[in-house]
């Protein structure tokens, strides 16, 4: 009974990857949904002066202050719109807010089989998928500015 | 002893920090009070690098160029703090001095360990100040600045200022 409901589990559909799709200065990024803890609007950051790359701000909701990754600088982008949008994102030193584009971003159910390597060098990513024309790399938040 | 009394005594025992709060280049700086010994207004300061004071002299601690903070020192509300550490002495420019803050020592954030280079000698962590937050210093960092000059001989004098404007006391008073 046990081995049948076990064969029945491996045999069971392909494996879905949850991802949320956003994008930062147009370009499209993709992120497994169980590393972002939210989605709230911008509201500025306040710089703190540091050595560490793209880390140089932080955030503050309420009495709590997360630091803040600047992805847009690592890609050599400006975030687009007027009302700017604060990914939460779960890192491995904690929480940390970024900067995202105005367009709300999307929540797509992935095949992990569609899952391909991504070759781009400048940040850690699980891999990329393809939508359309576009290859949307999956970049991995926990490890974001860990290279 | 009485239930009033009792109530009269809610005053928490956590241990306690003062805190100067000052802006330098548009950043929030927090000082240990305990450092500070003292403001001069720019009349009062002058040009000189170093400063000084009852006969202690305070060397000039630039906190513009590590920190990479633009110079906005020549304000209307621009300060000089005096600070001590022990036979180290210093003076910071700022260009605005907003009070003292008392709280609770674990109202002190850490930095957030994503900051993972020099900056964590900079700061001894964060604290929530208005609507934005302050950056605590590291009193250590800041007088090695001046504790370099001093050694170096680099150390300029000239006459005492006038008065002192206002000590840390007389702040939390205002």
């Amino acid at each position: 009974m046990l081995r049948s409901s076990l064969q029945r589990k491996q045999k069971a559909g392909p494996q879905s990857c949850p991802l949320l799709i956003f994008s930062v200065g147009g370009r499209r990024l993709a992120v497994k949904t169980d590393e972002v803890a939210g989605i709230s609007a911008w509201k500025g950051s306040i710089p703190v002066p540091s050595r560490t790359p793209f880390v140089s701000a932080v955030v503050r909701k309420d009495k709590d202050v997360f630091p803040v990754f600047d992805l847009a600088e690592l890609l050599h982008v400006t975030v687009k719109g007027e009302e700017l949008l604060c990914l939460t994102a779960k890192h491995h030193r904690g929480a940390m807010a970024i900067c995202i584009d105005e367009d709300m971003p999307v929540l797509h159910t992935l095949d992990a089989a569609a899952i391909q390597a991504y070759r781009g060098g400048e940040f850690e990513a699980i891999g990329s998928f393809a939508n359309g024309l576009d290859q949307i790399p999956i970049i991995s938040l926990a490890k974001l500015g860990s290279a | 002893m009485s239930l009033r009394g009792r109530q009269a005594g809610t005053t928490s025992l956590a241990p306690r920090s003062r805190f100067l709060i000052v802006t330098v280049g548009g950043t929030h700086l927090a000082l240990h009070a305990d450092r500070v010994q003292g403001l001069l207004t720019m009349e009062e300061a002058g040009l000189a690098e170093a400063l000084t004071v009852q006969g202690l002299t305070y060397a000039r601690v630039d906190l513009g160029t590590p920190l990479h903070l633009p110079d906005d020192s020549e304000g209307p509300d621009t300060r000089v703090v005096l600070l001590s550490s022990g036979s180290v002495r210093g003076n910071i420019r700022v260009a605005q001095v907003h009070g003292l803050k008392e709280i609770e020592q674990s109202q002190v954030l850490p930095l957030p360990r994503h900051f993972q280079n020099e900056e964590q000698s900079w700061y001894h962590g964060i604290l929530l100040f208005e609507e934005s937050v302050a950056l605590v210093l590291n009193p250590a960092w800041v007088m090695e600045g001046c504790g370099v000059r001093q050694a170096l001989g680099t150390v300029e004098h000239r006459g005492e200022p006038q008065r002192m404007l206002a000590t840390p006391r007389a702040l939390a008073g205002g």
